[in-house]
Parts: structure tokens; sequence; C-alpha cells
């Protein structure tokens, strides 16, 4: 991005948008990492967020640890309920206050955003020394023909072609390739020149250099930069307790990364950050947007992958009113995120996802909106900082006297 | 080697610029600027075309020109016209959608149109200031299966600039052009790649044409010329031919190279021409055949790799409307070997552009007027001296 906004609009912030790093976005955007490629990218969230946090650490998967302690460590400690993350929790990670002393585990809260990105990973290469691909994630080959790419730790530019339309007929130019039929074009003619480029397994993504288009930002993988962005934005703060920001390797893999780091840290309650699919373009189906880019960050209720916690999209939308920050309910429809490993982990984790609306994604210009991102970063840290450890109390069945308690005596 | 080194002027230069058909003022310009240190003058007509004009030298190249006569049928200098196109393909803004979503046809005829190569580009839009967007397509998460693999219709497809509705409306008029937004870039073996990366090349090839030809003798007089509105058409080339063709005599005196694209094999086309194997010397209707043989030869002489096209109709290039301009010219094309013509992903080996260049400037400096001569209509002998007429080569083929 050239620091400049090309289409010279200006674009109205009202949460504070001074101060938002949006040249990190850009670079984060830029940097090739498709699942289990993710080390450029980390290398860039560790260098933006290690001035800001408390200890930094990785894993045996990959995903990017960042501590950030709380204001009142010690009066949360009193305060918060055992029992969510089990005996052990958080105990085990390098550098954790439990691992130096013999202070009780405190379940930090979790702050997750996925490093990766989908895109293509070239399986062979043909005896003409064009690449054959796979997509990494779901990637349609609609999204990348007539593409350039750039491919593996060089950063080769590899094209995949169509031919010239006037050498097709009606009926082929009617189709859209399957990825299976495209080939990436090397430059190079032999297999063994191209096996001295690239190699098989190596990671492919659109070459697209983001540009800042005034109110928006266009990119290719806004999916989950932003949310990473966001994240890396919020860890500048300090909370009233413990936050432990996850940047999770392989969620477009399969949501991988997740569920060992929500396992790894037992929180006491989980906000992932994601970049999530829009369908508000024109088109001529009656059907729901999902979400729209511009009307501000979105809260989860259900998605594919899990039904949010109730009470966290409470306080969400409760934080976002209080604070005057435009939001949005995204709707049932779509993909899921890493929140469908995170509830999951241990005996579950309350888990809520906020997203930044995004259009065209999974393709090589996602469109996201800076007030959106803005309003992102101000309702998540609105949330924390008015968090209380009650919001997730385990649920009172055992009241006593209440006629929902599973203790109460059985009239004979 | 790249042709950075072999070129006067880096085929990138003329690539990474944005000529939308009917508003080429950008390249022209650029092509103006690189022509003058070599020629006698530019100039630039009506429909944007840059025409520019070197006189013939015989001799030492560096002393002034010497203009004689050729043959008994020319009393002028023979004439080289050497053309390129100027534009790209390109887009125009239909229609302004509710939510700022711009609505787009292609310039130039619609039927034929492969949508594919637009879904999910980068684009320019040239409103009343450059507007940087996209061709947006909707996600695998809500696309319903059945459509995944159906190219959607052209009229289905929108460019986002990001903006909201007012802050497009102020930006952007109906009519406004569209390009694709992907600048050159050079890859492995020795490719270039971008969205104009033939027409660029074959830019730069003019100019290094015009470079050469500043240094050797050459017998004719040379008109280089960069051609407005190819992809409509070619309405340009057909504006000059037209002037340059209006008298026969000067029809007569006129030879034509025509530079364009060749599809060469790739994936979806079954062909033998191949990147880096040399420029295509094209024969068929379209080209006139002793033009055709005098580029071999030229190329032989030179020992410059070359591949044979067949055109068996009409050619892509210039040459449709310039062989039929005013009183008829006589043409030959010439064409740079591309995969994926036409797309952001277009692609040419450089080594073909530096022997593109060189073929064309051998030809030209071998030009002279008994090969012009021998072009022309001539009467056809009747009665025992028709044989001696043929034998003589003095029938047009």
């Amino acid at each position: 991005m050239s620091g400049r906004n090309v289409n010279d609009v200006e674009s109205a912030l009202p949460y504070g948008g001074d101060g938002l790093d949006w040249a990190l976005l850009a670079a984060l955007s830029d940097a090739r990492g498709v699942s289990g490629d993710e080390g450029r990218v980390r290398d860039i969230v560790a260098a933006a967020v290690a001035p800001h946090v408390d200890e930094l650490w990785t894993d045996a998967i990959g995903n990017l640890y960042a501590r950030k302690r709380g204001e009142r460590v010690a009066a949360v400690a009193t305060t918060v309920r055992r029992g969510v993350g089990g005996p052990d929790a958080g105990a085990n990670e390098p550098g954790s206050p439990a691992a130096r002393s013999s202070e009780p585990a405190v379940p930090p809260l979790m702050v997750c955003a996925h490093l990766d990105e989908v895109g293509l990973m070239v399986v062979d290469v043909d005896g003409d020394g064009m690449a054959r691909l796979a997509a990494v994630g779901g990637v349609l080959g609609a999204a990348v023909v007539g593409q350039r790419v750039r491919i593996g730790a060089d950063g080769v530019v590899g094209v995949v072609g169509l031919p010239p339309a006037h050498a097709t007929t009606d009926a082929v130019r009617a189709r859209l390739p399957a990825l299976e039929e495209l080939r990436i074009d090397l430059g190079v003619t032999t297999r063994d020149a191209a096996l001295a480029l690239v190699q098989p397994g190596d990671g492919a993504v659109w070459d697209t250099a983001t540009v800042d288009l005034g109110p928006t930002l266009l990119g290719k993988a806004m999916d989950d930069r932003a949310g990473c962005w966001a994240l890396a934005m919020l860890l500048r703060s300090r909370y009233p307790m413990d936050i432990v920001g996850v940047f999770s390797v392989q969620e477009e893999a399969g949501t991988r990364g997740a569920g060992p780091a929500a396992h790894r840290l037992a929180p006491s309650a989980a906000f992932v950050l994601e970049c999530g699919t829009t369908d508000d373009t024109p088109k001529d189906r009656d059907d729901t947007p999902v979400m729209r880019v511009g009307d501000g960050p979105a809260v989860t209720v259900m998605d594919s992958s899990m039904v949010a916690d109730p009470r966290l999209v409470r306080h969400l939308v409760a934080a976002a009113e209080s604070a005057a920050i435009r939001h949005q309910i995204r709707a049932p429809k779509g993909g899921g995120t890493d929140g469908g490993k995170i509830h999951l982990a241990r005996r579950g984790v309350p888990t809520a996802v906020v997203s930044a609306p995004c259009r065209y994604l999974h393709g090589p210009q996602a469109l996201v909106s800076k007030h959106d991102l803005a309003g992102m970063v101000a309702l998540v840290r609105a949330a924390l900082e008015s968090w209380s450890p009650d919001i997730v109390a385990p649920i009172p069945f055992d009241r006593p006297g209440s006629p929902h308690s599973l203790n109460r005596e059985v009239a004979p | 080697m790249t042709a950075a080194g072999d070129l006067s002027v880096d085929s990138i230069r003329f690539a990474a610029l944005d000529g939308p058909t009917g508003a080429e003022g950008v390249v022209a310009d650029a092509l103006s600027a690189a022509l003058a240190p070599f020629v006698d003058r530019v100039e630039r007509d009506a429909l944007g075309n840059v025409i520019a004009h070197r006189r013939a030298r015989i001799g030492n190249a560096t002393g002034a020109g010497v203009t004689t006569a050729f043959g008994p049928d020319v009393v002028a200098a023979p004439r080289l016209l050497i053309v390129a196109p100027l534009d790209e393909p390109s887009m125009i803004v239909a229609r302004i959608d509710p939510g700022g979503f711009l609505r787009f046809r292609p310039i130039g005829p619609a039927a034929g149109v492969d949508v594919r190569a637009w879904l999910g580009q980068p684009v320019t839009v040239h409103g009343r200031r450059p507007l940087a967007g996209a061709i947006g397509t909707r996600p695998p998460h809500v696309l319903e299966a059945a459509v995944r693999d159906v190219t959607p219709d052209i009229d289905a497809l929108f460019v986002d600039v990001g903006l909201g509705e007012a802050d497009v409306r102020a930006a952007v008029a109906i009519g406004d052009a569209v390009t694709l937004r992907r600048p050159p870039e050079r890859m492995a073996g020795g490719r270039l790649t971008g969205k104009a990366a033939a027409g660029g090349s074959l830019l730069a090839a003019l100019v290094e044409i015009a470079r050469r030809l500043a240094e050797t003798p050459h017998p004719c007089d040379i008109v280089l010329a960069g051609a407005a509105q190819g992809a409509f058409g070619h309405r340009g080339a057909a504006a000059f031919g037209a002037s340059l063709a209006a008298d026969s005599t000067d029809a007569a005196r006129t030879v034509a190279v025509v530079l364009g694209a060749a599809s060469a094999g790739q994936r979806g086309v079954d062909s033998t021409i191949a990147l880096g194997a040399g420029p295509t010397i094209v024969r068929g209707p379209n080209v006139h055949p002793r033009v055709q043989q005098a580029l071999v030869g030229a190329a032989k002489r030179h020992e410059i790799p070359h591949q044979l096209e067949a055109a068996p109709g009409m050619t892509r290039t210039a040459a449709s409307v310039l062989q039929v301009a005013g009183a008829g010219i006589a043409c030959a094309v010439v064409q740079l070997p591309a995969r994926y013509g036409g797309t952001a992903v277009e692609t040419v080996a450089e080594v073909d552009v530096s022997r593109l260049a060189r073929l064309v400037a051998a030809f030209a400096a071998g030009l002279d007027g008994e090969i012009v001569a021998a072009l022309q209509p001539a009467l056809i002998a009747v009665g025992s001296t028709a044989a001696d007429d043929r034998a003589a080569g003095r029938v047009t083929s």
C-alpha cells in the first residue's frame, strides 16, 4: 500500500480511528501465509505486538500467544470461579505466572484471530513445466482462473491462464473451470526448470497488493488479517483482567490451531475476531446479505460451527450500545470459525464471535471497511473493559429453593 | 537476457499504461515521446493515432537523406507503414446501481467476450479521477452449489470502488472507461506478464524498429503508427489507412507491416505456435504473398528465428482494414506469440519482442523500389507476350 488512499475520498471514522495502523493491516494482508505456512505472517504480528505485551510464545502447531496482564490480577483471582478449565488450566504454558510461582492459575480471557489465509498449493509439475494446484481452504476455480499468483518462500510469479476469447467456444466460456483443470504457468517449459522454481507443497496466494480506497481497503487476505490486526490494536491497551491474544494457525484447513490453543489456556471465556462473508452486493435472489459492509462490526448468534454463548452476545451488544458503536447481528448463514473448536475445548468455553464484514471473501480482492474495523476494535475494547467474571458465572441451577435446582429434595 | 537490455524502451513502460479503446491519450503521449528522437516528425490525428514519419535515407545513414525515384511505376520513394495498436481490452460504465456498484459492458463487440477473464480482477475506473476497484464475485460460503461452475452473465457483473454511492456518483459518470489494473511483471523463462503485455511489447518493438532504422540506410520512407481503437474494428487504422492510400499513386508506393499478437499453444488452444520461438509471419488472404515472402527472406538472411502462422480468413489485426483502405494497401502481418491474450495474465516471451523488432527493421532496410514495384498492378498482356510478362513477375498474385 502506498500509504495514500488511491480513490482520494476521506473516511469518516467515528470510533477513534486515529492511531489505527492501516499500514500494518496492509502489510499483514499482503504477507503470504496459507494454512500451515503462517511463519511470515506470524513474524509480522510478533514484531507488531512485542512492544505492547508481557509475554509472547508459540506452540508446537504454530499458534502465537501474547499475554497482556490485567490491572487487577489479584482481585480477579479471588473472585474467579475455578472449574471452567480444570485444575491444571494454564499451568503448563511456558512463562505463564503459574509456571513461575505457586500462585493459583487465573484463567485468562482468550481473544483469537487466525493467521492463515486460503490459497493454493502446488501439488505436482507436469512434463511441460506447468504446475498442478489444489485449494488450501475454500477456493473455487472462478477465483483462480485469470489470476497472477506468488508461490513459495521466494514469491515466484505464476499465472493461471485462460485461452483468448476468440480461441474458445460459447460452451467453454459458459462453464467455470474446476481447480483440477487449471495449471500455474511459471514461464518455463520443462519439468526440471519448473522444479528449480517451485516444489510440491509450496503454498501459492493471489498476487494482490492492498490498496487504500479511502473508506475501504481492498486486499487478498483480509480473512483473517483484519482480525489479527484488530487483536494487535487491542493488545496495545491494558484491561482489568489477563488477556491472552491467540493468533491461531490453520483455521482455513479445518480450524486446526485454535482447539489446542484453547486446551492449553483453558480460558474463562473466548472472543473470536473474524473477517466474515457478506452477500450484500447486487444479486437476483431475495436472500440475506448476512452482514453489510459499512454497517459496523457484527456479532454472531449462530454460524455453521457453533451457537454463540448468549451471555457473551448480550455483553457485546450492551457494550456496543453503551459506547454508541454502530453494530449488526450476523445472520446465521455462511461459514464457521475457530469458535467452533474453542467452545468445545476442555469442559466447554463460553465463546462469542465478532466479525468484520467483508465482500468477495476467499477471492483475490477482498473489501473491508475502515469504519467497520475501527468499530470492531472499539466494540471488543469496550467489552473487555467492562468485563466481569460474573458474566460467565455458572448458570445457577442449584440455587436453594429454585424450582430448577437439581439438588432439591424430592418430596416423598 | 532480458528484453530490457535489447530494446531501447522497456516493454514494461508501455504495458504499465492504461489505454482504453477510444481514450488512448496516455499511451499515445508515451509512444510519441519515445519515437521522437528517431523520426523526422510525429503527428497525432483526429482519432488519436500516433503517426511518425521518417524519410528515406540512402548511403550514409547519419548524413542528409536522399530521396530518389524507384522503378518505372513509382515516382516517389516506396513507403513502408508499420502499425501497432495503442489500446487494450477495456470496458465502459453502463449504469450506476444503488450502493454505488458500477455495471459495465465491454468496449467493442460483446459477443464472444470471455467473462471468466474478468471475475475477481482488479480494475481502474477512469472517472473524474482514476479510481481503483475490483470486479466482485460472490464467495463460496453463500454461492448456491448449482451455480458454482456456471459463468455469470456479463450483466450480473459489477465494479466495486469501495466508496459510498454519493462519492461514486461524484467521481464516475456513465461512459467512463474501465481497464484491468494488472501492471506488468517479469517471470522466469524470460516472460513478461500483465494486462497489456503483448500490446505494450509491440509498442516497445515499434520504438526499437525506429531506433534501428535511425542507424541504417533505408531506401523507403517509413511511417510508424500507433493505431487507436484496435479493439473496436480498427477504426484508427481505417482512418489513417484511408488517408495514406487515398491516392492510387500513394497507395501504390505503400506497403504495410502490421504488428499483432498470435495465440500460442496453451491449455485449451491447440496451436503449434510457441512462445520463445520467434515472431510469426502470417500467410493467408489478408497478407500480400510477396511481402510475406520478403519478410521470410529477411528473417533467413539475418538468421532471425521465426514461425509461419496460417490465417485462413481475416487476421485480427489492423491489416483487416488496411488491406482495403482507400485504393488498397499490400499488407503483411508479423505477430508476437502470446498466451492468455486479452486477459490480465497475458504472457509473452521477451526474446520474441527483440526478434520481432530486428526482423521488421531488417525487412524495412531491405525494402526498395524493385520489391514495391513488383507488387503493383500491371496490365496483363494478352497474346504471345503474356507468358513473358508472367515470367517477369509483372502479374499480381
